[in-house]
């Protein structure tokens, strides 16, 4: 690992310097793009130990008596998890429109950019909407968000995902404002690359909690095993 | 050069200040001698850290402080100097850790031939709870709990008949019998913590938690709460009382099971009225409490509290201090009711009469007092209507000459520093933070002004 | 503009134009320089707050009954304000927020964060989670009193004072607190690792901003962990799920919850908790060392020592949070665990200490004000973790925990020595922001002051401790265990308190009356090697580098290198710039 070699280094010694010279362990190059793609990096690490340690609490609390998993049974409301199948769809087109936008952004094709730039947001506002609908359909059907430990996990598991979604969004939509202020495809190029990885990562959080919050208690169980609670 | 100086006079000051110090571990009365001795390890072992390091401090400073003829050696590292400390640093730090886990193992496996009891936190009291003869707990839910079965315990399960109730702040232990504690609370975390014993632990709403201990020593211990569990926290006492055999059988022999808590004599409100009729000449013809006579009002008290009272009043516990003219008069008088159930007779008659009107003198001011009622409103209830879980009084409608009597009272120590008196600690504590008259004033004006309870 | 895009940050003359009205020069600024003076005096602004409180604190606990201004209620709400305040408001912003943001780019050798947009947006974040705060000190019910470890049930049960809009205001906050602390800890671990200045290697780089570094990204992954139980605990209380809450009485009524585990709280908010202290105590620690090398005239004994063990207590800080929570009714299991990962994490800790004293063996000791507020913190620091080993000893925390005891140790631990550093490093590098000193009589003043007195508070606390005397009691009344003396103990430890908070006035006054009155101090006045001493314009002015960016030859310790004319080689100074002693040496050596 270079890090361990790096930190082996003594530093007060100037003959060694010179070898790191030629080792190139300088910065390279310091730009815009790479520091914003560390900055990333690290919000996205941030942004799993949030989901990790909600997930932790999750996994507890479907061992305990009064938990009641959503799926499983013919009358509980993710034994059929169509309608959560579908808006998985939303964001993953979503996901893979952002990519496409981000080559026609390099082949500077503007209508490409313009077409595939609504898509993005077009399908994420339907997976926002589709996730609502979950919602409003599970209150309606007497699973409100206080009744029992998975009703309030779903709620706010969901919910943490989609306010995640809506920052990205925010963000989404000012790149958007900045390539038609300066029409720079450089730079949307390469901001929809640290875009798209968001999105990817959103949608990989995405399909974890879908699996997590459509389980029957028997996965929970076999899960609960398996992490030693 | 002042620094070091400063520096070995306080590693001196320290060292002395630790010898002489008054304010050392209170005298152990429990088998926890170990846990004694892993502190007194530690103790040295951090106590020569901190010497060597403060002193090694302090003499570098000295030898090496400013000349302007000298240069700083120039010494990047120093492995082997470097490993050394790391190694000296390792086993004195397994030094104090080897020592402390084995006695941690010990605190974790309970013996076998201990005893159980279970002791029950709420906000902000300390009751217990025997297996009885069976020697099981019964099991208990926190939607069974009500006025008449305080422990939320589970009449349908077979080991909760025999089980003793202790409900009071006073619990009785055997002596040299280890006993395993049972920790369950009712409402928000709390912690039992006695510092002779040394151990400790948190009692968590739902979950039972344990901790374990042999008493070996006679005494009466006092028990505080020491995790924060609000605005009270700080009068959450108990008492431990460790027992001879004998005196042990005594105490178990005058505690009810639950299934006698759950059949309680039917009570004879005509013949209550009867034994009232020898407290009129004070108390007035409807309990509602004559000034001059300097009796406060009955009507309408209820009937748990007016018991509670009659049996302080019984057994010496209230009206005993020598200062307590009043109360001594009603320590006497309480003798003409010959039994418990004359007792319950008498305060279920008056707690079925409905109240008057108080009298105010000396009218304070009522913004004020309700700032300050804020305080007593957590047990009392927001319109002083009492609250049996808190085992508060209801203070509306009572007279506000004899609230501001009894306030006093409590502040002085007159009324509640019985070591009897399980409740009134409590009061005395939080009376203090009335500091002047003129603040009693306003919260008796303000609590007179409270209308809204019959 | 394109072209822009890959040219280094660090050699574009400047990424935006220098601003020049009052509002974009101090107000909306995006300089790091004034965005750090901006959080450290919002800090400082709201530590004040949280001093007067334990001031109060101390008048009741010295003299109980002698202050009607003080209740049950509002004591356990300065109880709570003071600790949170002090730990997330104070400590951590101006550690992070405050030095963090000044001497990162001019340590490294940037021209600033790499996004100073977000730099500024952190700061608004941060200043609108502290009035959330302050806030809750005027709304009914007040502040939430429940501790700052905010442990419910009881912090969001009635029994507790502010518990309907006090809590409610304090998770917000906290939660908004968490948002502008990863807007800003994103950028600093972004301009570490991209905008180092050429030559600027990683083993390079001063030990302050390894403190600063490693702290933040302790940072990054533990609050989140607050992050989660502050929102869960804001659904427990405002839609009434149960996550922490189970089947529960709340003064005599029973409440519609079941099932929730009040421990799962603690674990999170330890998970947090733990790491926090050491997000305190890394700046300190990398700071301090910078202060002893630059006033000792020596190099740093054993940086990698250092580095290292930087990173190894920063790694190890994640797996002793329930060292917090031996008494708590958790599996007793995990005491062996925890008690050990305790006890280890005491060896890199030491052996900083022992490096320190090293760096002082053989120096040439300038007991400047830094100095002595440095060496105040290696004393202080010294006791708080030697009495720290005690409490994280499984064993002996049973009597201890929830006592006096625990109270000093943290404070002298996590107070007074991250706030001694914290004077050291304000009085260091106080040319360096205004290009004045501050006032030497003055400071030397406020370090006795300071030194004697917090000792003199916490020394005697920890017998109350042994004694028993439990924390976060109102008042103790009379207990059958606690001798007469103890009162007259606390009272002492009052006066102390008190003299420490009015010492602290003159600090302050000192500030003042320095930044417009105090002597210049030209350039470099410390003689310090490292980069931020260095700017061509002094103090460094916006974009901090002038023309060029510095490139660095050497590490941040050539202090006293042997044959060196000069005492000190500045990171900038190329091996031909050194002027060497050779000729001089021999003509000494002929003479004799």
């Amino acid at each position: 690992m270079q890090i361990f070699k790096t930190l082996q280094i003594k530093p007060w010694l100037p003959q060694e310097l010179e070898q790191e010279q030629e080792t190139n362990l300088f910065p390279s190059v310091l730009n815009r793009d790479k520091a914003a793609t560390t900055a990333l990096k690290f919000f996205l690490a941030v942004v799993s130990v949030i989901f990790l340690l909600f997930t932790i609490t999750f996994l507890q609390r479907t061992q305990s008596f009064d938990f009641q998993a959503l799926s499983g049974e013919p009358w509980l409301p993710f034994t059929n998890a169509d309608i959560l199948l579908q808006n998985s769809t939303y964001l993953l087109v979503a996901s893979i429109s952002i990519i496409l936008a981000r080559k026609f952004a390099e082949l500077e094709n503007f209508k490409g950019v313009i077409i595939l730039l609504t898509a993005t947001s077009l399908f994420t506002l339907l997976f926002i909407g589709g996730q609502v609908q979950v919602w409003q359909q599970l209150n309606q059907s007497g699973f409100y968000i206080y009744a029992n430990p998975a009703n309030s996990y779903y709620f706010l598991l969901t919910g943490m995902h989609a306010l995640h979604i809506i920052a990205g969004v925010l963000v989404f939509i000012r790149c958007i404002w900045h390539f038609l202020l300066d029409l720079s495809y450089q730079r949307l190029a390469s901001r929809l690359k640290l875009c798209a990885l968001y999105w990817h990562f959103l949608l990989f959080i995405w399909l974890f909690l879908f699996f997590l919050l459509t389980s029957d208690t028997e996965t929970f169980k076999t899960i609960a095993l398996f992490c030693g609670f | 050069m002042t620094i070091a100086i400063v520096l070995i006079l306080l590693v001196i000051a320290t060292l002395v200040f630790h010898f002489i110090s008054p304010w050392w571990f209170t005298p152990l009365a429990s088998n926890w001698q170990a846990i004694d001795d892993t502190i007194n390890i530690s103790l040295w072992v951090v106590g020569i850290v901190f010497v060597a390091v403060s002193l090694f401090l302090a003499f570098v400073i000295i030898k090496y402080r400013y000349n302007k003829n000298r240069r700083s050696d120039f010494e990047p590292e120093n492995s082997k100097l470097e490993g050394w400390l790391t190694l000296i640093t390792t086993i004195g730090v397994a030094a104090m850790l080897i020592p402390g886990l084995f006695v941690w193992a010990e605190f974790i496996s309970v013996p076998e031939d201990s005893e159980i009891v279970e002791v029950v936190g709420q906000q902000w009291h300390w009751s217990y709870r025997l297996p009885g003869k069976d020697g099981k707990l019964g099991k208990t839910a926190i939607k069974l709990i009500s006025e008449d079965n305080p422990f939320g315990i589970d009449v349908n399960d077979t080991n909760s008949a025999d089980d003793l109730l202790v409900n009071s702040n006073e619990l009785h232990l055997l002596i040299e019998q280890p006993v395993k504690v049972l920790l369950r609370s009712k409402d928000v975390l709390h912690n039992f913590a006695v510092p002779q014993f040394r151990v400790k632990m948190d009692l968590v709403p739902g979950a039972v938690t344990f901790v374990w201990f042999t008493p070996t020593k006679l005494g009466r211990y006092e028990l505080l709460c020491e995790e924060l569990c609000g605005i009270a926290h700080y009068t959450m006492r108990g008492y431990i009382k460790v027992d001879t055999a004998n005196d042990y059988q005594t105490w178990l022999a005058s505690l009810p099971t639950f299934k006698q808590t759950l059949t309680r004599n039917p009570v004879n409100i005509a013949q209550g009225k009867r034994h009232y009729t020898g407290c009129t000449s004070c108390h007035g013809i409807d309990g509602q409490g004559i000034e001059v006579m300097n009796a406060p009002q009955l009507a309408g008290l209820s009937r748990w509290y007016l018991q509670r009272q009659l049996g302080s009043f019984k057994k010496n516990i209230r009206g005993q201090n020598s200062t307590d003219v009043y109360g001594q008069q009603m320590s006497a008088m309480s003798a003409l009711l010959i039994d418990d159930k004359a007792v319950e007779d008498v305060s279920a008659y008056l707690s079925s009469l409905s109240s008057s009107q108080n009298i105010l003198i000396n009218p304070g001011d009522i913004i004020k007092g309700k700032l300050l009622y804020k305080n007593c409103s957590y047990c009392h209830g927001d319109d002083a209507q009492g609250n049996y879980a808190m085992n508060a009084p209801k203070l509306a409608r009572q007279h506000a000459w004899y609230l501001k009597r009894q306030i006093t009272s409590f502040q002085q120590g007159i009324r509640g520093s019985h070591p009897n008196d399980l409740y009134g600690k409590q009061m005395i504590l939080m009376s203090k933070i009335l500091h002047d008259e003129r603040a009693v004033d306003d919260v008796v004006s303000y609590i007179h002004s409270l209308t809204n309870v019959r | 503009m394109t072209e822009m895009e890959n040219i280094a940050i660090a050699d574009q003359v400047d990424h935006s134009s220098h601003p020049n009205t009052f509002l974009t020069k101090y107000v909306w600024s995006q300089d790091h320089k004034v965005i750090a003076i901006q959080y450290s005096i919002t800090a400082i602004a709201v530590g004040l707050i949280a001093l007067i409180l334990s001031g109060i604190m101390r008048l009741q606990l010295g003299f109980p009954n002698e202050f009607s201004f003080i209740d049950p209620s509002s004591y356990l709400q300065f109880v709570t304000m003071h600790g949170m305040i002090m730990v997330i408001y104070l400590l951590t912003a101006l550690l992070l927020g405050g030095f963090g943001n000044y001497l990162i780019p001019l340590m490294i050798g940037a021209r600033d964060m790499v996004f100073p947009y977000l730099n500024m947006l952190s700061y608004w974040t941060y200043l609108l989670s502290v009035m959330v705060l302050v806030s809750s000190f005027f709304v009914s019910g007040g502040p939430t009193g429940a501790g700052w470890t905010l442990y419910p049930p009881q912090a969001i049960l009635s029994g507790t004072p502010g518990a309907d809009a006090g809590i409610l205001l304090m998770l917000i906050s906290l939660v908004i607190f968490i948002v502008a602390f990863t807007m800003g800890g994103l950028n600093y671990v972004s301009t570490i690792l991209q905008a180092r200045a050429k030559g600027m290697t990683l083993m390079r780089m001063p030990l302050t901003i390894w403190g600063i570094f490693v702290a933040t990204i302790l940072g990054l992954l533990a609050f989140p962990a607050l992050l989660v139980s502050a929102i869960m605990m804001i659904f427990d209380k405002v839609v009434g799920t149960s996550f922490f809450m189970p089947a529960i009485l709340s003064l005599g009524e029973t409440l519609d919850h079941s099932g929730g585990s009040p421990i799962l709280f603690q674990h999170l908010f330890w998970f947090f908790g733990h790491p926090e202290v050491y997000i305190v105590a890394l700046p300190a620690f990398g700071m301090v060392s910078d202060v002893i090398a630059v006033h000792a005239r020596k190099n740093i004994f054993g940086y990698r020592m250092m580095v290292w063990a930087i990173i190894a207590i920063g790694g190890l800080s994640f797996v002793v949070w329930a060292h917090h929570m031996y008494v708590s009714g958790m599996n007793p299991y995990f005491g062996f665990f925890f008690a050990t990962t305790t006890l280890i994490i005491a060896i890199p800790t030491a052996l900083k200490v022992y490096n320190w004293l090293l760096t002082l063996w053989r120096g040439n000791i300038h007991l400047t004000v830094p100095m002595l507020f440095a060496i105040g913190f290696i004393f202080t620091f010294t006791h708080g973790g030697l009495t720290g080993l005690m409490l994280g000893n499984v064993i002996i925390d049973l009597p201890l925990s929830d006592t006096y005891f625990v109270v000093a140790h943290f404070h002298m631990v996590m107070g007074v020595s991250p706030i001694m550093v914290l004077f050291a490093a304000i009085y260091h590098w106080f040319p360096l922001f205004t290009g004045r000193f501050l006032n030497n009589k003055l400071g030397k003043f406020h370090f006795w002051g300071t030194f004697l007195g917090t000792y003199a508070i916490y020394l005697p606390m920890h017998y109350l401790g042994f004694l028993g005397v439990p924390r976060r009691y109102f008042a103790m009344g009379e207990t059958d265990f606690i001798p007469e003396s103890a009162q007259t103990l606390n009272a002492g430890i009052t006066v102390s308190a008190i003299i420490v908070g009015l010492v602290q006035l003159i600090f302050i006054a000192n500030v003042i009356w320095s930044t417009f009155k105090g002597k210049k101090s030209g350039r470099n006045p410390w003689q310090a090697t490292s980069l931020e001493w260095q700017t061509a314009q002094f103090p460094p002015g916006h974009g901090n580098w002038g023309e060029k960016v510095p490139q660095v030859h050497r590490w941040a310790y050539d202090y006293s290198v042997p044959q060196v004319k000069d005492d000190f080689i500045p990171q900038n100074f190329s091996p031909e710039e050194v002027e060497y002693l050779v000729s001089e040496q021999n003509n000494t050596q002929e003479k004799k």
